[in-house]
């Protein structure tokens, strides 16, 4: 009977242990934890790459005929449109219009202006730059016989 | 005679248990007056991270092929959260047709370094330590370290924030390209 009562004891003492464990365990994990969220900002780096332009066509064209006072307008065709482009004009190597975003220039020709006249058109931009050159004859308009 | 003795002794004794018991609440009363108690406050300290950056986009320009160029102004990253440090983590985005590399430029790749800095002149630009990529890289007292880094920033301190870009050598894209950069602050 004695040893009966003792290994009761025991085994209740041991239940009282384990439960009292059990608790402090869940007591921990109750315990309301702070988890920081982390937090974000995005910056946008803008960039544009540019490559040298190209002309691909001259106006007027190679060879065209023009009468004296007729208004001429200068102008060409980029590969691609772009605001950082910079044209500059010229008329036998005189520059006419200095570099700028106007893609196009207007001789008005006079009588003194008649001949073979050499055009050159250049662009550029940070990238690099191209030129073309054409030629056109402006005529002396005939007078009328008085 | 006897009994009134008695009775008298009887009623001495009653008075001497009043009193005993009048006084021993007196002297109760004074203890418990001169007793303090203890109140527990609790408080819950919730700290929380955040950061703000002082401009939203930072633009590098018209750039040729090839070409490399830092940014003429840094972006000042502030913690604004409240009672934490934050280290910070980098990474980027890539806009539609490029590659970001971690060693040089290429065709269609370009790279993109960023360095927290007072000013931008003493920062010594290398692609180990500099180049951002698509996977959020932790700052380090080397990485994306100029005179400044992304480490434990305490509370309101702020960094400034350099960028060096190095564009693609060859492209088809000649229309502007937005890299987004992403800023993750986190506790510690």
């Amino acid at each position: 009977m004695k040893v009966f009562m003792s290994c009761f004891r025991a085994t209740t003492r041991l239940r009282v242990i384990l439960g009292g464990v059990v608790l402090f365990f869940c007591l921990v994990n109750l315990v309301p934890r702070v988890v920081l969220a982390a937090s974000s900002a995005i910056v946008t780096v803008n960039v544009t790459i540019v490559s040298p332009p190209k002309i691909t066509a001259v106006t007027p064209a190679d060879g065209s005929f023009f009468d004296e006072g007729d208004t001429i307008t200068i102008s060409c065709t980029v590969n691609y449109a772009s605001s950082s482009i910079e044209y500059q004009f010229s008329i036998e190597d005189n520059i006419k219009q200095p570099w700028s975003i106007n893609s196009s220039y207007k001789w008005v020709t006079a009588s003194r202006d008649a001949g073979l006249h050499k055009l050159k058109i250049e662009v550029r931009n940070i990238a690099g730059q191209d030129t073309k050159e054409t030629e056109i004859y402006v005529y002396l308009k005939p007078v009328p016989p008085t | 005679m006897k009994r009134e003795d008695g009775i008298m002794r009887k009623q001495r004794f009653i008075v001497g248990i009043l009193g005993v018991v009048f006084l021993s609440g007196f002297v109760l009363l004074s203890a418990q007056a001169a007793q303090t108690e203890t109140i527990a406050v609790k408080v819950t300290v919730s700290p929380s991270i955040s950061i703000s950056v002082s401009s939203s986009s930072i633009s590098l320009g018209l750039l040729s092929a090839g070409a490399t160029k830092v940014s003429t102004s840094a972006i000042t990253v502030t913690n604004n959260g409240t009672g934490v440090n934050e280290t910070y983590s980098l990474s980027l985005t890539n806009p539609t047709g490029w590659t970001a590399s971690q060693t040089a430029a290429g065709a269609e790749i370009y790279a993109l370094c960023a360095a927290f800095s007072n000013v931008d002149t003493g920062i010594v630009w290398g692609m180990t330590n500099h180049a951002l990529s698509t996977i959020p890289v932790a700052c380090s007292t080397t990485k994306f370290a100029g005179d400044q880094n992304g480490v434990a920033v305490a509370y309101n301190a702020t960094r400034k924030l350099w960028f060096q870009f190095k564009a693609p050598t060859s492209t088809v894209v000649n229309t502007e390209q937005n890299i987004s950069v992403v800023i993750t602050a986190q506790a510690g």
